[in-house]
């Protein structure tokens, strides 16, 4: 047998080992095999694992998302925009630090709220009182019920006005509400010009809604002041809020006396309450001509005016003599009287201050919270006018 | 001389249409509202203020019932704000009540109506007004209060009642459901009262010629022909389905959102079982003619093919989840259809198929690929299934539901392991709230889902692991679809 020769039986054992060896590495290769097929399906577990994560995170994305949308939808809210630029209003006042300051000077001496609703609803269930919206308080024509309005001089916050509508709605009482026209909630100017607020409208409507009296709270003087034509701002405004629908039949003049030397309503013809020198335009209009059928004071001349007193009064510093001078103001004021005989004034801290100026009273009195006020209230008889003054911004939550 | 007759109920309720067909007869003289109508008095009553209700009655209702009683005709009135003074009347009159009644959904948005396009004058304390029209503003503001005795006569919730406090924050539909529910309230207490003869009542939600023929039978007079009734109820429909079209028009309830359902049902539910009108809270948000079109469909085969090949993509995602998940062993499908697809997907685990449609089911019965496989006929939103699955499916059907909560609370309750479900309408992460549209012709809502409120809702159901992301559809005109998957503890 030559060397080349091959022996079968060696053959075959060849043969036979190289079929055991890869039979081996085919039993290597399958546990390799398997053992990575456990890998891949670990990594499986792990990527659905993940995916189950990135699914959660898409839903907490989706929350943040949607947290995002609110507050972009209040921070749309609160800026108004005309023809989606933002309107001249909102430019030239940012509005929400408005609200935070009023927030901030009024909370030393807010009432809280549930006071208001509490005085709103005894003056509903008093049955001698007769809840009359400021235009309608005289004359009394029941002689057996008190004619009581409830004024708001809106100075600061209309916000909380519409608000306190709302409790007069509820209880299905009558309130009158007066915007001010140089405050700035109300409008600004810029560029020569007035820009309302746009939400503005909104307010006015709102207060409509609520079946509540709307005017004007004057002050053409206090624009007068500051070197606007205040008489015609004033008669401007008057038109503007009627074509929002209001319909505007009065107005109640802002306090003016101490800054100013006149009330506010002097620039009503009708009312100036005595002849002197002045830069501003006393008498200028016509309350019959503007279509106005009522100013809210119910003032009347006094026959004679002292001068002492009314030295007196303008002398008195309203800034550091608050209480005086609204005791001044409202009981012995020395240039005016008033038709309606009691009024009654929340001051500060849910304190009022009471001028009963009825024949055989003739008081001036605080009472320290609404139930006092709810007291006196139910011990008047019938027979009397009665306003209720107050400036929404004197409650808060 | 007859004893008169009084038409009770809420504002809205059809009473005014009862009375117009009540006039029809001439033995009838049935007034609407004559005054004085007690406004002032129903209030003060229901707010628990002293009145000697007998004596008011005498001076007011009682003159005018003599008055007219000279004329021999049967006197009656509607009145809506009768109703803390039923017990005195009949005590005074001996007279008959005719109580009408409808759906509080269809008097709160027939309230809003009036408010937010005529009056201006439905509960004027709230302060939602975006909806209000200009020429209600316009009208509102011609009213003043202390003489808008009949906005005054609508109750509001006392001291040391549940929504006293709040009650000026809710919106004006949260108010008017209060109102349907008080005084629907008061009347159900009142005559529960007085003898069972003395009083009926009737639903005007959508009355028939019969039932109005037994308000005659029941004032003793002569029915008027059938005609005649037909033609009123046509010409003075109280049927809110084909809306007027007004501009500004409040929507028909089931369009209502998912925020304005629960508001409704969580002041007016009780009423709303009382008077049967949500009986069963899992389908209380079901139209009658709800899934009317899944009995009408044609060329079912050919039809579910399309279906099935036009979302594609959410079927391979469910079914490579599926073989992710071996512990599942049973499956039910919410909506299945006639099973296609799955028929030949699923076929070596019991795959159950829940259809509305008895004809879907029996095709899809006839067709099965597997004799794990089974198709059953039932509303599974309105009946509780008698056994559970490890998974339940449901692939573009809650789009299409009444009730996307009860859909949910529905398939959790089935459940032992997961629930898995697809909206076909797309990925709506910027809603809050589910948005619904029924279509009347087609019988099903098409309904745009909150996944964060699914979400939400999957977590209240006691689920874990709740997912709620976006598929790319299949859809050109979608981009992408919503899954939601829950795992059931």
């Amino acid at each position: 047998m030559s060397n080349d020769t091959v022996d079968p039986a060696d053959n075959e054992r060849q043969i036979l080992e190289r079929i055991s060896y890869l039979e081996t590495a085919l039993e290597n290769y399958g546990t390799q095999i398997r053992a990575l097929n456990d890998v891949v399906s670990q990594i499986q577990v792990s990527v659905n694992s993940f995916s189950g994560q990135v699914n959660g995170a898409s839903g907490q994305i989706n929350e943040l998302k949607n947290s995002v949308y609110q507050l972009t939808k209040n921070k749309n809210s609160s800026l108004h925009k005309v023809n989606g630029e933002l309107s001249k209003f909102d430019q030239l006042v940012d509005y929400a630090s408005y609200r935070e300051q009023i927030k901030s000077n009024y909370g030393p001496i807010f009432a809280p709220i549930a006071e208001y609703e509490k005085l709103v609803s005894k003056i509903g269930s008093l049955k001698h009182l007769n809840p009359t919206p400021l235009s309608k308080l005289l004359p009394v024509n029941d002689g057996n019920k008190a004619n009581i309005s409830l004024r708001h001089d809106i100075d600061a916050d209309p916000e909380r006005a519409v608000e306190l509508a709302g409790i007069l709605a509820q209880y299905g009482i009558p309130g009158s509400f007066y915007v001010l026209h140089s405050a700035k909630y109300y409008g600004v100017f810029g560029d020569g010009k007035f820009h309302r607020n746009p939400r503005l409208k909104t307010w006015v409507q709102e207060l409509m809604l609520s079946g509540m009296e709307v005017g004007v709270h004057n002050d053409a003087f206090g624009l007068n002041k500051q070197g606007k034509d205040g008489v015609k701002l004033f008669a401007d405004e008057v038109e503007y809020l009627r074509s929002l629908g209001a319909n505007i039949t009065g107005s109640v003049a802002h306090n003016s006396f101490p800054t100013h030397f006149a009330e506010n309503f002097e620039v009503f013809s009708e009312f100036v309450l005595f002849a002197r020198e002045s830069e501003l335009k006393l008498g200028e209009l016509s309350m019959k001509d503007l279509g106005l059928m009522y100013e809210g004071n119910y003032p009347v001349k006094r026959a004679s005016i002292s001068e002492g007193k009314l030295d007196d009064f303008i002398s008195l510093d309203y800034a550091k003599n608050k209480l005086q001078w609204l005791k001044t103001y409202l009981h012995q004021n020395p240039v005016m009287e008033k038709k309606y005989e009691i009024d009654i004034w929340l001051y500060e801290n849910d304190h009022w201050l009471v001028s009963d100026r009825r024949q055989g009273h003739n008081s001036f009195s605080t009472l320290k919270e609404t139930n006092a006020l709810i007291e006196y209230l139910s011990d008047i008889e019938g027979n009397c006018s009665i306003v209720v003054t107050v400036h929404p911004e004197l409650y808060q939550r | 001389m007859n004893s008169p007759f009084f038409i009770v109920g809420t504002e809205f309720s059809g009473s005014s249409l009862i009375a117009s067909i009540l006039n029809l007869s001439e033995s009838i003289n049935c007034h609407i509202e004559p005054t004085p109508k007690l406004h002032i008095e129903t209030r003060d009553t229901m707010d628990g203020k002293s009145i000697n209700i007998k004596e008011l009655l005498k001076k007011t209702i009682l003159e005018r019932v003599t008055a007219f009683s000279q004329i021999g005709c049967r006197y009656g009135e509607t009145q809506s704000t009768l109703g803390p003074f039923l017990l005195e009347l009949y005590e005074l009159t001996g007279c008959k009540f005719i109580y009408v009644h409808r759906d509080g959904r269809d008097v709160v948005k027939l309230g809003m109506d009036k408010n937010n396009l005529r009056s201006g004058r439905v509960y004027r304390e709230c302060r939602f007004n975006k909806l209000v029209t200009d020429r209600a503003v316009l009208k509102a503001s011609e009213v003043l209060q202390g003489c808008d005795s009949h906005d005054y006569s609508r109750p509001r919730p006392i001291a040391g009642e549940a929504l006293f406090k709040s009650w000026r924050s809710l919106s004006r539909e949260e108010m008017l459901a209060f109102y349907w529910a008080r005084i629907n309230q008061i009347h159900l207490d009142m005559l529960a009262e007085l003898p069972r003869e003395c009083w009926m009542s009737i639903d005007c939600t959508a009355p028939s010629v019969e039932e109005i023929n037994s308000v005659f039978e029941f004032l003793d007079c002569n029915a008027i022909g059938a005609s005649k009734i037909k033609s009123k109820l046509t010409n003075e429909s109280v049927a809110l389905k084909a809306p007027n079209n007004e501009a500004g028009e409040y929507p028909y309830w089931v369009s209502w959102n998912s925020k304005k359902r629960t508001n409704f049902m969580s002041i007016a539910e009780k009423e709303m079982s009382l008077l049967r009108y949500a009986t069963n809270k899992r389908t209380q948000w079901r139209p009658l003619n709800f899934g009317e079109v899944c009995n009408e469909t044609k060329n079912i085969e050919e039809r579910y093919a399309w279906i099935y090949q036009g979302r594609i993509n959410a079927h391979r995602g469910f079914l490579k989840w599926l073989q992710q998940k071996p512990e599942i062993e049973s499956i039910a499908d919410f909506g299945s259809g006639i099973g296609y697809g799955y028929r030949d997907e699923i076929t070596d685990i019991e795959y159950t198929g829940y259809d509305i449609s008895k004809r879907v089911c029996d095709i899809a019965n006839t067709n099965r690929k597997s004799p794990l496989q089974n198709f059953i006929c039932v509303d599974y939103i309105e009946n509780e299934l008698d056994r559970k699955y490890d998974l339940v499916y449901s692939s573009g059907t809650i789009d299409n539901c009444y009730d996307v909560e009860a859909y949910l609370a529905a398939m959790v309750n089935a459940s032992s392991k997961w629930i898995y479900l697809s909206c076909y309408r797309g990925w709506f992460p910027e809603l809050l709230e589910h948005q619904y549209t029924y279509s009347e012709d087609h019988g099903c809502f098409y309904n745009d889902l909150s996944p964060s409120l699914v979400q939400k809702s999957l977590e209240d159901l006691g689920c874990t692991e709740t997912l709620a992301y976006k598929l790319k559809s299949s859809n050109e005109e979608i981009d992408f679809e919503t899954v939601i998957v829950a795992r059931v503890n």
